[in-house]
């Protein structure tokens, strides 16, 4: 896996030199949709911690699409039965270019970080763990987009969708449900981002929460997806152009 | 070590309820052969590849490649198999040649940089790849992006190689080089399974020959062996410099002062073949008629 790694971060780099513009005018576009968008939730609600979680939303993007972005991109222009003959699975492949999206969000949402130190003047930390189960559920969620897209192909407007209804998630706080919250967090998707990123007094029933929300959605991205690859598979849709 | 490298019984495959592609087909292909596949469009060459490399599953029945199941060893069996896709598409255009075969080649487990810098630089000499390898892929032609393919497929040393229609859209000269450099691996103990329409090609570089027919897959009978037949061309000489050439072959003339003259050559002669269309095309001679003897 480490090798691959090093594969996916090489052929990033090749693409970064070969095409500088477009990455530099998809980062700053993000910074100024994402801290515009935080801005106005820390003028609406007034408070530093219902943006916190906001800035990891960044990192939340790359890990829920590349997957699935990256598929469709390699069956488009033809290179998917390359990859699938390689001497790595496929759900291997895409993880590592998920850590690697997320590797490389790292660089808006620290743009974002020095933003929000600047112009509300703030000290804004951000969670390790909380981070740690973004990524594990990112990965989940993003596989199980991969896996739809093997068999449904076109699933852009769909992935739309599912950014939308993350970045609503994350812009109306958890604060505001009251019937079935714990409900609510143990199967809403990044919820655990919400329980651990901003609460300070983390009690044993919140961790737990979490801890049951990420595993929830990793063991439901690999099961969905290794049914959808092998569905794909049966009906000979993989590699089709 | 079995004697064959793919071993394929029962198999059942179809798409949906009314598309049977494959119905009750056992075959066996042997080792260290170079197999042709041919077969009428949407016969299914190009689905019995992908059933082989396992990126299509059967509905039922075994395959098994070099002894292992190809859906319950899946994972070994891609460490053996290489496949070329029927494709020009297969490969990353933003990036150069040398780009996507230094990243396929870690794919393929080439892991020690300087063993996989060795093998890359000797394939590149060995397809003529040297003056256009570090340019990008999207300003290469068909035989380029063809040449990259064939050399992503040899990496990673397989067993088993499966060429889908790999001379698609190429002249001759590239050709006959892809031609030379199967032939060279499958010395070296390579098993190749080549799909393709061009029988002359296959007639030419297979050990044996199988044919998709009534949704199951059989040995070509040796007499069959169509393209080896002889057949007479009449020229006519333009430019005489050409007459040293043509009279390594059967050469024969019949008006010398119009300069007319007949050689009988088998239809499989790819040199011959190659000098009459560099004579033509240089207007050194013309092509009066082709017959059979």
């Amino acid at each position: 896996m480490y090798i691959l790694f090093i594969a996916e971060t090489k052929k990033s780099i090749n693409l970064l030199k070969n095409y500088p513009l477009d990455i530099i005018g998809n980062t700053i576009s993000f910074v100024i949709v994402i801290g515009a968008i935080i801005f106005a939730v820390y003028k609406f609600t007034g408070g530093i911690e219902d943006i916190k979680n906001l800035i990891i939303y960044p990192l939340l993007l790359g890990l829920i699409g590349t997957p699935s972005s990256s598929l469709r991109e390699d069956v488009e222009i033809g290179t998917f039965e390359q990859v699938f003959n390689s001497n790595y699975t496929v759900a291997e492949i895409l993880i590592c270019r998920s850590l690697m999206s997320f590797i490389v969000s790292l660089f808006p949402m620290t743009i974002i970080l020095i933003l929000v130190k600047i112009f509300i003047n703030s000290n804004t930390f951000l969670s390790p763990f909380a981070i740690l189960l973004a990524l594990v559920d990112g990965i989940g969620i993003g596989m199980i987009l991969a896996g739809l897209t093997m068999i449904y192909r076109k699933i852009g407007s769909f992935l739309n969708l599912v950014y939308l209804l993350s970045l609503a998630e994350f812009v109306i706080p958890h604060k505001y449900i009251s019937p079935g919250r714990h409900i609510f967090e143990a199967f809403v998707p990044f919820s655990n981002i919400m329980l651990t990123g901003t609460r300070t007094n983390m009690t044993l029933t919140t961790l737990s929460i979490a801890v049951f929300n990420t595993l929830f959605w990793s063991f439901l991205g690999y099961v969905l997806y290794k049914s959808m690859y092998n569905t794909a598979r049966k009906a000979g849709k993989l590699g089709r152009y | 070590m079995t004697d064959n490298i793919v071993s394929v019984k029962n198999l059942y495959k179809s798409f949906g309820k009314n598309v049977i592609i494959f119905e009750d087909l056992n075959v066996e292909i042997p080792r260290n052969k170079i197999i042709g596949l041919i077969g009428p469009n949407g016969s299914g060459k190009t689905t019995f590849i992908k059933l082989l490399s396992g990126m299509i599953l059967p509905d039922s029945g075994e395959i098994l490649v070099d002894g292992l199941n190809v859906q319950k060893e899946f994972l070994a069996v891609k460490r053996i198999i290489s496949v070329m896709p029927d494709t020009d598409r297969s490969l990353y255009w933003n990036l150069s040649g040398y780009e996507n075969i230094e990243y396929f080649a870690i794919l393929k487990g080439l892991y020690n940089k300087r063993e996989r810098n060795k093998i890359i630089e000797e394939l590149i000499s060995e397809l003529n790849m040297e003056s256009f390898v570090f340019k990008k892929v999207e300003s290469y032609s068909k035989g380029m992006k063809q040449r990259l393919i064939f050399l992503i497929a040899l990496l990673g040393n397989p067993k088993l190689l499966l060429l889908d229609e790999p001379l698609n859209g190429l002249d001759f000269e590239i050709s006959s080089l892809i031609k030379d450099i199967i032939l060279k691996f499958a010395k070296k103990g390579l098993s190749v399974i080549i799909s393709s329409h061009d029988k002359y090609f296959l007639e030419e570089i297979c050990d044996i020959k199988y044919i998709i027919k009534d949704k199951k897959i059989v040995i070509v009978s040796p007499t069959n062996n169509f393209v080896s037949k002889e057949l007479k061309v009449y020229f006519k000489i333009l430019d005489y410099t050409i007459e040293k050439s043509f009279k390594k072959y059967c050469y024969n003339v019949i008006d010398k002062e119009k300069g007319i003259c007949s050689m009988q050559i088998k239809m499989n002669d790819y040199d011959f073949l190659h000098l009459a269309s560099e004579a033509v095309k240089n207007k050194k001679a013309e092509i009066l008629s082709i017959a059979y003897p």
